[in-house]
């Protein structure tokens, strides 16, 4: 008769696998988020002059207070305001309507849910480019249209004057950035049960009061979370401000994130683009923070 | 067992990775540059191996990002031997210890003494030489002479108020709807170096010698050369899309611009037939000038430069002296060919007299007029300051305001000529 050896290994317990299966994905997010932002945050609090070496000093606040106290910091962040609230309002004004169509039953309906993604599967520089061609003012498409139409007698230069280069700054980074919106209030769309419309319809509801009384309510949650995602994106836009104006013209279109390049990669001032960084995480925060307590306190409601 | 033929499959990989990250290290001279033709600076390196034995390959950067990239390239150590320098950021790159200088190496002397002391200038910073020029030329005026006749206009204008006169007969005969492009575009090679052209023409500069600032003086040339400007976009011939377009060349070469200042060498690709659609009605002229001053301008220099990363920095600068000097063979090898093929300008003195390059530029240049046109250039030492750069990128918005019309052109001017100021002082100029 033989005897198996006793098993003298001992198993790990769940904490330590748990600990073990995230330690990369840790590790990767401590790489690639934390370890820049700490780094961002040093630099912010120093004088860091790339064009300056062996002038690096720690300011403490300094760097926070000067953009504070200046209209460099002001002017841009107006801007930014600007932009994000038009294009969030686009986006999600026309999101809601084409998701609206799309969650309808109608032939062909497959197809045009997969053709919306196509724009979302564009990088957003080639975007940014495409309309850059498309607004050109000596043969972009754009003013093609409208001299065929008849609604402009020549060409316009539509990105070198407010309030044209804002407008269209906003159209050009919407139709990007649309597809994504859509389908998550698709996705919401389709949590409702048909049933609760199907009871409206024989209380007599229009279909203005079961958008009013039913959908609404009910896709609030993802509608918070559309609303707050893009104006999360729309705050750090850069992008397309970077291909199509570069900041311009005469700074209309010079947004936080266009000033945190200029004064981190075209002035080399690390310290104060990384503090003006640090500025807009914390304006984007909290802003975010704002927008989900108002829209759940209003979901539970 | 099987976990350790993963693990041992796993550091294999790694082993690999890092091994070839090494290997690909060691793969000879990295020129960087901007990507302007790259497909012959590789058969130029491919000359350098030839006759030098050293590998050398080339890894540009998108050219509107060149500087950006390079920055970031600089500060995180990437190993680049060698790399193109735009005389406008020298200044920073040099003070930053990010090139290097080539004074006293061996045969420096030699090459330097072929070129002008106007380009040697422009390649030096606080008493260095930092290269060699990749091209160098001036900035003149093209224009289409074939719109010109069809407006009956019978020569292009000598001062900017007759070129404002002929771009209104050229919008009225329906020839195009907005003859005049300036390059007026937030960026380094656009407003600023615009405003230049426009104040040398006038006779003015915008800094005196000493750097301080002129142009923000009541009537200055400066000055006036903003009112032009808003004179001319007001009027609607200068094309509004001067302010946002990045490639003044296209639109001459599509035959939709009359006039516009340019760099010599762009010439050679407005005049051929496969790139232009003008071909052979674009000239070139001396730039206008106003009252008794004629056609001011001003030169630019681009160079090879060794970089402080460069770790065989005596191979970096054979291949220096390969592509901004002589070949092994004692020829001016590299510039003749730009010259020839691509219409590049070159400097070293030696190639002015080769009758072959004379005969090739004329076909799409009147050398005369160039060289008349090279004579009016002014120097600008303002722009070699390490602080300049800080101040042309806040200049840009508050220009473009005041040239629309959107702020006060002497509040503008005179902010601008303080916030100079606080930077010359910071800096201990």
């Amino acid at each position: 008769m033989q005897f198996q050896r006793p098993n003298t290994r001992k198993e790990p317990s769940q904490g330590m696998l748990a600990i073990l299966f995230s330690a990369p994905a840790v590790l990767i997010i401590a790489a690639t988020i934390l370890a820049p932002f700490c780094i961002a945050v040093f630099l912010s609090l120093h004088n860091w002059n790339l064009k300056r070496p062996g002038r690096e000093r720690f300011v403490g606040l300094e760097n926070y207070i000067d953009w504070l106290t200046d209209s460099d910091f002001w002017e841009p962040l107006r801007t930014t305001f600007t932009f994000a609230i038009l294009a969030v309002v686009v986006i999600v004004l026309l999101s809601l309507l084409i998701s609206l169509l799309l969650n309808e039953k109608f032939p062909g309906r497959g197809i045009l849910r997969a053709l919306l993604l196509v724009p979302w599967a564009i990088p957003s520089v080639v975007n940014a480019l495409l309309w850059k061609w498309l607004l050109n003012p000596q043969y972009g498409l754009v003013n093609a249209v409208l001299f065929e139409l008849g609604i402009i007698t020549e060409y316009q230069n539509v990105l070198g004057s407010m309030p044209s280069v804002m407008i269209w700054l906003v159209i050009a980074y919407s139709w990007i950035h649309i597809p994504l919106a859509t389908l998550l209030l698709l996705s919401g769309l389709q949590t409702i049960p048909g049933d609760i419309y199907e009871s409206a319809i024989v209380d007599g509801a229009n279909i203005w009061g079961r958008f009013r009384y039913i959908t609404l309510p009910l896709l609030r949650p993802m509608l918070s979370i559309v609303i707050i995602f893009e104006m999360i994106f729309a705050l750090k836009v850069f992008d397309i401000i970077f291909v199509l104006t570069a900041g311009g013209p005469a700074d209309a279109t010079n947004v936080l994130g266009w000033q945190i390049y200029t004064e981190t990669f075209r002035k080399l001032d690390f310290g104060a683009g990384s503090s003006i960084a640090m500025l807009l995480g914390a304006i984007t925060l909290a802003l975010a923070i704002l927008f989900y307590a108002i829209l759940d306190r209003g979901a539970e409601r | 067992m099987h976990r350790s033929k993963t693990l041992f499959l796993l550091l294999s990989i790694m082993i690999l990775l890092v091994g070839g990250g090494a290997f690909a290290q060691d793969d000879g001279l990295k020129l960087t540059g901007w990507p302007y033709e790259v497909d012959v600076v590789t058969e130029n390196l491919g000359r350098f191996t030839d006759q030098s034995g050293h590998d050398a390959v080339f890894l540009p950067f998108p050219s509107n990002e060149y500087h950006d990239k390079m920055v970031a390239s600089f500060v995180a150590g990437t190993e680049f031997d060698v790399a193109y320098v735009r005389d406008s950021y020298l200044a920073e790159w040099a003070s930053a210890g990010w090139i290097l200088p080539i004074t006293g190496l061996p045969g420096a002397d030699e090459l330097l003494a072929d070129l002008p002391a106007g380009i040697i200038e422009q390649m030096s910073y606080d008493g260095e030489v930092y290269g060699l020029p990749y091209y160098s030329g001036v900035q003149t005026m093209a224009y289409n002479a074939a719109h010109l006749e069809a407006a009956g206009i019978e020569a292009p204008p000598e001062t900017w108020s007759e070129m404002l006169e002929q771009a209104q007969m050229i919008k009225e005969a329906g020839v195009v709807e907005y003859p005049i492009l300036m390059q007026l575009r937030s960026g380094e090679n656009y407003l600023l170096r615009e405003w230049e052209t426009l104040t040398a023409s006038r006779g003015g500069k915008l800094f005196d010698d000493d750097f301080n600032p002129l142009f923000h003086l009541e009537g200055s040339a400066a000055w006036q050369a903003l009112d032009w400007l808003t004179e001319g976009l007001d009027a609607g011939v200068i094309d509004p899309a001067s302010l946002t377009d990045d490639d003044g060349t296209l639109l001459m070469a599509a035959g939709t611009t009359s006039f516009m200042t340019t760099t010599d060498y762009t010439l050679k690709a407005m005049n051929d037939p496969e790139q232009s659609n003008a071909a052979g009605s674009i000239k070139n002229a001396l730039i206008p000038g106003a009252n008794e001053v004629r056609s001011g301008t001003w030169g630019y220099v681009r160079l090879y430069a060794i970089t402080n990363n460069a770790e065989d920095k005596d191979a970096a600068w054979q291949l220096v002296q390969f592509l901004g000097g002589k070949d092994a063979t004692g020829v001016y090898f590299v510039p003749k060919r730009w010259a020839l093929e691509f219409g590049l300008g070159f400097s070293p003195a030696p190639l002015y007299e080769d009758e072959e390059v004379r005969n090739s530029i004329s076909g799409w240049i009147d050398p005369d007029l160039l060289s008349e046109q090279s004579e009016y250039a002014i120097s600008r030492p303002y722009r070699f300051v390490p602080f300049f750069s800080d101040w042309e990128i806040g200049s840009w918005g508050p220009l473009q305001a005041a040239i629309l019309g959107d702020a006060d052109k002497g509040e503008v001017l005179n902010d601008l000529a303080e916030e100079w100021n606080e930077l010359k002082e910071d800096w201990g100029y």
